[in-house]
């Protein structure tokens, strides 16, 4: 589980949100006027997250991307 | 409301990310409860291991471990915002292959330059390495002793070391490998203005109308400052952003003005904005008349590759590169109207109108500027003349030391600014801006270490380049690398690094937490201590100096680079190291070590251990017996303060998210230079660069000149090196952090489409690339975050195991001694 703050093209902050939900795990928390929004990324292991992460960073409409939080957990745990 | 694990991870995820970019989100998700173990979490605050941004991060320790690490809300550099490598900052001490004891090459239990590595005590450690370095003092002497060092280094382990070798062992042959990164722009500071280090500071973006990035990608490489100027530029939609590179990056997704050059021509761009200017009668008279003189530059001085190479027999000013002599604004401007908008787009291959575009930002009088640049002007043979003329136009429209106006030399490295240019760890330096070669400079440097007149040799030692063409050459031979990979960010590795490192006559001896391709190459390994391992400061690009303490040992046997130095000046004597006429001069000092001279009897050692609370950590000060960090940073502090340089006491930089030096009167100064704002310009002056003796800046006439080498028609395509966000540098700390290695593993070569076509290759397809020099093999990428042009390709240097340097040209600016990264000549064939 990894969450993100991301700058998008203000405009195109819509279209950024639903190309971003297309990635699996992926969900959006909030937006501000200015086009930040906040995502969370959740997956089944480090490489899937990586991955995840790679594909934001590769969305057009995202500018900047920022890390900020993540946390690893077995499943067992998660009950 | 009950939340499951899942849930409540999540939501502390979210309400982190919420906060830092004040977003509001539903009340769910901010619940946040205190876990069990989040309470048994220990927070300190430390600076960012990584660039010279200089990001302050929270670290959390439990049980001895560094276990969490987040944006500081409270640094008023990166207000809570981590970038993806200062994310992970908590797992780059954790690799697998972590160095925990010494290692020496042996055969038969003895040292041997052909034997492998197996593991010794520190005890032997210092052994062989005090024995090698007596027997070449006692064999060649002084200049036969070298090291090379780091803009990572902490400020301290800079200083000691400066003190070790210049001093101690009174030998110039010390650099760091901010050689390689910031020696241009140092170079152009000291040329325009007499003294280091940008005169504005961050607080610039958020009040500028126009940035312009010059051979620079900040997206990428300084993502935090990224992400302010991504925020001024859209939250006061008049704000223009422009970038310049050779190649399309991800900087350019911002940019109202994006302009791709052909390779070194920045030179002439550079000149046709100054003629703009002139031409248009923008110039700023009043502030050029009272503020500045005009010069021309030596030109024609070749490319600082060996004596013998063809191109420097053929440079006219090869031995006066630095030569200059006085001219008046006419002869500038007759200069520079060479440079018309269309001369130069046939060059530069920029159109004409993105060219007047990008003039008309500098020229406009009601536009406050900013300049960015890091290693695309630095990296580059002419990288003083690319700082100077980037100088000229900001000096020419007085757009300088003022709020929002700023050309800002962006830092590559933590410590660039703090250690290795304020300090002065290069060959000719003394700290707070003194050279060797300078006799009132030593005197001063004497005094303050209490050691004879006399003691620092008065030539400039060897620069980085040369240290390695010395080791090949068998004139230096004992050598310490200390916090660098030097054999993978060296350029043409294969025939200028390793034949030295391997030379049968030569000892090396290397520092460092992990086994680097340098530390392959050594004779002797140090396991070190890294980051919050040890107490240290760092200063960043904005000349802000900031603090941590220890917060968890290192493992194994690893100790820190300060503690190697000075426990290694126990091993000498006066007597061994200083002719008999030096110690002649102070008799006291005769018989001493030089641990007692220059450390615990001088003003290093004047702060008592007692200083140090009981629970807090410090390995070094617990074993020297004194506190240490803060003896070497007040004592090393003494030359700045009254000079321009002054610095806090070092206990303030603890309580503090930094300073930014000149530190006066206990205020910090953002803009130096400028009246009001910077306590030492003089009443009445409005500007005053008193780096030079008459308080005027010097705008340089300086022409377009070629690259040393360009493609022809068997090495037909240029050659950029550089970085990736994922990794720092040589990825020894990154690659070893499972999410960045996974997000980025291998070095690919970024190429155009038209080019892998015409060449019968496609995306993904293994090649080899060669120079005259050597070559490597990687795979073809032709889509994704660079896009190249026709005719250049790109690599990054991170990978170890494809080495990008075999392939580069060791040719440097001359006046600056740093490395072309960015331009050489190389071809492609498929494997």
């Amino acid at each position: 589980m990894t969450s993100l703050v991301c700058q998008t093209i203000p405009g195109s902050t819509k279209n950024t949100i639903s190309l971003v939900e297309k990635i699996k795990g992926a969900e959006v928390h909030g937006e501000n006027t200015n086009g930040k929004i906040v995502v969370t990324l959740e997956g089944d292991s480090q490489a899937y997250l990586s991955e995840s992460i790679e594909a934001l960073r590769g969305i057009e409409g995202i500018l900047t991307l920022a890390p900020v939080y993540h946390e690893y957990i077995t499943e067992n745990h998660s009950q | 409301m009950k939340l499951d694990r899942r849930e409540f991870m999540k939501a502390n995820a979210v309400a982190a990310a919420a906060a830092v970019a004040g977003i509001c989100v539903p009340a769910t998700a901010t619940n946040l409860i205190t876990g069990s173990n989040q309470t048994r979490l220990k927070w300190d605050k430390a600076p960012c291991r990584f660039c010279g941004t200089g990001c302050s991060v929270n670290v959390a320790t439990m049980d001895g471990k560094v276990v969490a690490t987040h944006g500081d809300i409270k640094s008023p550099v990166n207000k809570g915002l981590n970038c993806i490598k200062g994310y992970f900052l908590s797992k780059i001490m954790y690799g697998k292959d972590r160095l925990i004891s010494p290692m020496l090459r042996m055969k038969n239990g003895k040292f041997s330059k052909d034997g492998d590595f197996e593991p010794i005590s520190w005890e032997q450690a210092f052994d062989i390495m005090a024995e090698k370095a007596k027997q070449t003092l006692k064999d060649k002497g002084p200049t036969a002793i070298g090291m090379f060092g780091s803009g990572q280094w902490t400020v301290m382990e800079g200083y000691a070391a400066v003190k070790l070798m210049k001093a101690g062992f009174r030998s110039n042959n010390i650099d760091p490998n901010a050689r390689h990164c910031m020696a241009s722009a140092v170079g152009g500071f000291m040329r325009t203005f007499g003294i280091d280090e940008p005169m504005g500071c961050y607080d610039d973006i958020e009040a500028t109308d126009a940035m312009v990035l010059w051979g620079s990608n900040m997206s990428e490489m300084h993502p935090i400052l990224w992400t302010r100027i991504t925020d001024r530029r859209l939250s006061a939609p008049h704000v223009k952003v422009a970038v310049l590179s050779t190649y399309t990056h991800r900087s350019f997704d911002l940019a109202d003005n994006g302009m791709i050059f052909t390779p070194q021509t920045d030179l002439a761009i550079l000149n046709f904005i100054a003629n703009y200017i002139i031409q248009n009668k923008k110039v700023n008279f009043d502030f050029v008349n009272k503020h500045t003189n005009f010069r021309l530059g030596n030109t024609d001085i070749g490319y600082g590759l060996r004596p013998e190479h063809p191109l420097e027999k053929k440079a006219k000013n090869a031995d006066k590169a630095g030569g200059s002599k006085k001219i008046n604004f006419k002869q500038y401007a007759k200069f520079v109207s060479q440079y018309s908008a269309e001369s130069v787009s046939k060059l530069s291959g920029v159109s004409v109108k993105k060219l007047n575009e990008l003039a008309e930002l500098y020229a406009d009088p009601n536009k406050k500027v900013c300049s960015f640049w890091t290693m695309g002007f630095n990296q580059h043979t002419r990288g003083v003349w690319a700082n100077n003329l980037i100088y000229n136009i900001h000096l020419l429209t007085g757009k300088i030391s003022t709020p929002g106006n700023s050309p800002f030399s962006l830092t590559g490295q933590p410590s660039a600014c703090g250690t290795a240019r304020e300090v002065g760890t290069f060959s000719h330096r003394l700290p707070a801006d003194m050279v060797v070669a300078n006799p009132k400079h030593r005197k001063k440097a004497e005094k303050i270490w209490g050691l004879p007149d006399g003691t620092i040799p008065p030539k400039p030692g060897y620069h980085a380049v040369l240290q390695n063409r010395m080791l090949k050459d068998g004139k230096l031979n004992f050598y310490w690398v200390q916090c660098n990979n030097n054999m993978q960010a060296a350029a043409n590795i294969a025939q200028e690094a390793f034949p030295g490192y391997r030379n049968p006559n030569n000892f090396i001896v290397v520092s460092d937490p992990y086994p680097t391709v340098t530390a392959q190459a050594a004779d002797l390994v140090l396991p070190t201590a890294m980051w919050v391992e040890k107490e240290g400061a760092y200063g960043n690009a904005e000349r802000r100096t900031q603090s941590w303490y220890q917060m968890v040992n290192a493992p194994g046997e690893a100790r820190s680079d300060l503690w190697q130095l000075v426990e290694f000046s126990k091993r000498f004597t006066t007597d061994e190291v200083w002719s008999k006429d030096l110690l002649d001069k102070k008799p006291k000092l005769k018989g001493k070590t030089l641990f007692e001279v220059l450390f615990k009897d001088s003003d290093v050692g004047k702060f008592p251990l007692s200083e140090v609370p009981e629970e807090r950590l410090n390995q070094e000060s617990r074993d020297f017996g004194f506190y240490i960090q803060k003896g070497l940073f007040e004592e090393y502090a003494q030359f700045g303060r009254g000079k321009a340089h002054d610095l806090a006491p070092y206990d303030r930089y603890h309580q503090e998210r930094g300073l930014r030096w000149p530190v006066v009167d206990g205020k910090e100064t953002l803009w130096r230079f400028k009246e009001g704002s910077d306590p030492y310009v003089k009443p009445g002056a409005d500007f005053e660069f008193y780096g030079k003796p008459d308080g005027r800046a010097i705008i340089f006439a300086l022409p377009y000149e070629p690259a040393p080498e360009s493609p022809d028609e068997e090495y037909d395509l240029w050659l950029s090196t550089g970085r990736v966000i994922e990794h720092w540098h040589t990825g020894s700390m990154t690659q070893r952090v499972p999410e960045l290695y996974k997000a980025m593993p291998d070095a690919l070569v970024y190429m155009h489409p038209d080019d892998a076509k015409k060449r019968g290759m496609r995306r993904g397809d293994l090649v080899k690339i060669s120079s005259r020099r050597g070559s490597v093999q990687t795979r073809i990428e032709t889509r994704g975050r660079n896009q190249v042009p026709v005719g250049l390709v790109f690599m990054p240097f991170f990978d170890a195991s494809r080495l990008v340097n075999k392939l580069t040209l060791d040719a440097t600016d001359p006046l600056s001694k740093e490395t072309d990264y960015k331009k050489c000549a190389v071809k492609i064939e498929r494997v």
